[in-house]
């Protein structure tokens, strides 16, 4: 009898004890993160968070109210003007959940690694977040623009960037740990994607934009920036994105075309692009080969070819390959020529295949680089057709 | 003095295992060898290996007996009794040592809100419990931890590589900078901890039935502890790169972190941290209770359950010194407690007995042929 009194006695110290509520938190009241974006300020920092309204994304107004609002504060450091934000906010953000971090252009040029510290500190913050770098509008005005196909702009973006690389050329996968990892690495520097926004922004910013059937403004993901040292130097265009993609040959699916006659042009999608390089000494000097090795599928004819024939489609094969190599060389001059900085990742590559010759190299590698002697060459495989071999009006079409 | 309880082979083995996978694997192993910390394992399973042939020769010499019985027959016995209170406290510190470790790790990571000295007091209290049942209750313990926890912990381990992060690049180039730091960092750092600690099986051994053939269990055991941590310290490696481990707190968690299996199996650290809690219960335990029947043949009483509580208050009061600060913690961890602690406890003092034995020996065999005479 004694031992029921005392067990139940236990059983219910510890279930009011043992609840588990210290500091927690209901999601409801929870001041979830999905975006942040950091300005500069002449104060220092201008930071906005995009927090999710969970009340309404719950209920049923949700179609016709934002999900999402933004609060920006300003002050001399990034932890203390996150924490300033609770005078508006009411609560502190929950940053788990943060989708992706857009960072202005001028900070990225002046102070990125002051600003990126909080980042790895906080135990919060997931390495999964995009890092974009915002150009010609200011970060916060990315967050602010409505996005229809996701309600909160912070989970568009990061789908935007996940569907590009999954389905569409120039892109590389950047969350913040690999732009640290690069940034760390020896013998390579980082590239970040860009972000800009298009169209009317003042509109874009108003809920009416969304009740339009064509959206006044829209977030684009173009053009990448060139960190050297971790500092913004640079951009790379579209064109040079090709090229860069195809030197680090990590990109699964990219759309290539090239002319065949003045207005037409033949289309291939690749389906893998494996980039091998192999570096070599030659008396005394290094010399890298990069061979790029491309499977692909024929994605659209503009011109009439006859494609069950073998010896055109290895001409077509060759037309292909020669515009591989044309584009490598021409972003790898850029940067060899114009920004002197080293994000392919020549250097990595050295360091891992002749580490005694990386030795001499590593302490001024982006001089090095400058004259790093690059020997491209490339192999396509068109081996799909798609459901069709010719173009059905194969024989309306000009030669 | 040592109570009837047996615990089997696969009950050691498992302990042997629990305890050496604790703490140490949430701490980047081997980070100043860069990307040849796993050759650093490999050979620090290897010295692991060559102590567990030392503690059985050991064994073999006195049959039955705890660490301590084998420095009574060879040392004399006030110097006996002082170096097994030295041992005592040394099992005290390691258990501290492991307290403290997931206290600051739970702190930052699950219960950020809760003060460390809550989750301190908890921990101490259930380990308590457990080391009062007795070695038989922690070992059957240590079955369903073994069964339920250490599948999930090595799924937790190659998890990032199957969520398509990995770079097998990052392993190259092997042996940058030649043999010289891997020997450093295996030795006396990765060798002491976690492969030395097993020296706290010495405590276990009489409980053990059919001790005397335990050496191909502890061989084994070793290599599973090896293979742990390979994949571990590759892991890491091809997930978060060299130069990242070396600037985290936690690179484990880091790469755990990392996880993202078809967008859903993800952000599974909570859980992660939460089983490596319930995992390095078991080395608490097994600590407290060396250190409390090493109290209790210390002060030849015969039940080891009134050291318990005393043990229990030092050690929670210097896990409670340890957490104030983690980066003199993490500096202790790496620079002093290998050296002064470690290899002293863990090589030397077994060596130390070995030589003593020998000599005796010799003299014994330089006595016999004059008493004859």
């Amino acid at each position: 009898m004694k031992r029921i009194i005392i067990l139940i006695l236990v059983v219910i110290f510890s279930l009011s004890s043992l609840t588990s509520c210290w500091g927690s938190r209901e999601l409801d009241e929870m001041a979830l993160v999905s975006g942040l974006a950091i300005d500069n300020h002449p104060e220092g920092y201008e930071i906005t968070v995009q927090i999710m309204l969970p009340r309404v994304a719950a209920s049923e107004q949700a179609a016709s109210s934002l999900a999402t609002r933004n609060f920006s504060e300003h002050g001399e450091s990034v932890f203390q003007t996150i924490r300033r934000l609770i005078r508006r906010l009411s609560r502190k953000a929950f940053f788990s959940h943060c989708q992706v971090i857009i960072v202005h252009e001028d900070v990225a040029r002046e102070k990125l690694f002051e600003a990126m510290d909080f980042f790895f500190r906080d135990p919060e913050l997931r390495s999964d977040a995009v890092f974009l770098i915002a150009k010609d509008v200011k970060a916060k005005d990315v967050l602010s623009v409505l996005t229809v196909m996701d309600p909160v702009s912070g989970v568009s973006i990061n789908k935007i960037l996940q569907a590009m690389q999954k389905y569409f050329q120039a892109n590389r996968d950047m969350n913040f740990h690999d732009v640290v990892a690069d940034i760390l690495a020896d013998g390579i520097d980082a590239a970040v994607r860009g972000v800009t926004v298009k169209g009317n922004l003042e509109k874009g910013k108003k809920y009416e934009d969304i009740q339009e059937s064509e959206p006044v403004a829209y977030i684009v993901i173009e053009d990448l920036a060139i960190l050297k040292e971790g500092k913004l130097i640079g951009w790379l265009n579209e064109d040079d994105i090709k090229g860069y993609n195809n030197l680090l040959g990590k990109i699964q699916n990219a759309i290539i075309t090239v002319p065949c006659s003045d207005t037409n042009f033949y289309n291939l999608e690749t389906r893998k692009i494996k980039t091998k390089y192999k570096v070599i000494e030659e008396d005394g000097k290094v010399k890298v080969k990069v061979k790029i090795n491309v499977t692909a599928t024929l994605g659209e004819i503009g011109c009439n070819i006859d494609i069950t024939d073998d010896k055109e489609i290895k001409r077509l094969q060759k037309i292909f390959e020669e515009e591989f190599v044309t584009n490598a060389y021409r972003t790898l001059e850029k940067l060899q020529k114009e920004y002197k900085t080293d994000i392919v990742g020549f250097g990595e590559e050295i360091h891992r295949q002749k580490p005694k010759l990386w030795k001499n190299l590593k302490d001024d590698w982006n001089k090095h680089f400058e004259t790093l002697e690059v020997d491209i060459t490339s192999n396509v495989k068109i081996d799909k057709t798609g459901k069709n071999t010719n173009n059905p009006l194969n024989k309306y079409l000009k030669k | 003095m040592i109570e009837n309880t047996k615990i089997n082979k696969l009950q050691l083995y498992i302990l042997t295992v629990v305890t050496g996978s604790g703490s140490s694997m949430l701490y980047g192993i081997g980070t100043h060898a860069n990307q040849d910390a796993w050759i650093v394992v490999l050979i620090s399973m290897l010295g692991g290996m060559s102590l567990i042939l030392l503690y059985c020769w050991l064994l073999k010499l006195f049959p039955d007996a705890t660490l301590f019985h084998m420095f009574e027959n060879v040392f004399n016995k006030y110097l006996a009794k002082i170096i097994s209170f030295l041992y005592v406290l040394y099992f005290a510190i390691i258990a501290s040592h492991v307290i403290g470790d997931i206290t600051t790790l739970t702190s930052l990571y699950i219960l950020s809100e809760t003060p460390p000295i809550i989750i301190e007091i908890i921990i101490t209290l259930i380990a308590m419990y457990g080391v009062f049942l007795g070695i038989e209750t922690f070992a059957r313990f240590g079955i369903l931890v073994f069964i339920f926890i250490v599948p999930l912990i090595f799924f937790f381990f190659i998890g990032p590589i199957l969520s398509n992060q990995a770079n097998f690049e990052q392993l190259l180039p092997i042996l940058e900078n030649g043999w010289r730091p891997i020997f450093k960092e295996s030795f006396p750092l990765i060798f002491t901890n976690p492969f030395g600690e097993i020296i706290v099986f010495l405590m276990i051994i009489p409980y053990v039935t059919n001790n005397q053939k335990v050496l191909p269990v502890a061989l084994l055991s070793m290599l599973s502890i090896g293979i742990l941590f390979l994949t571990i310290t590759v892991t890491n490696i091809v997930t978060i790169g060299p130069k990242f481990i070396e600037i985290s707190l936690y690179p484990t968690i880091q790469a755990i972190r990392g996880i993202n299996i078809l967008n859903f199996i993800q952000r599974v650290e909570g859980l992660a941290v939460f089983l490596f809690l319930i995992l390095n219960y078991m080395k608490i335990m097994i600590f407290l209770f060396a250190a409390a029947t090493g109290a209790n043949i210390v002060f030849k009483t015969n039940n080891y359950r009134k050291y318990i509580i005393p043990i229990s208050i030092v050690v929670f009061i210097l896990s409670h010194l340890s957490i104030q600060d983690v980066v003199l913690h993490l500096y202790i961890d790496t620079h002093i407690v290998p050296y002064a602690i470690g290899l002293p406890f863990e090589l030397g003092f077994v060596i130390l007995a070995l030589g003593v034995y020998y000599i005796k020996e010799l003299l014994k065999i330089d006595k016999k042929p004059k008493a004859v005479k």
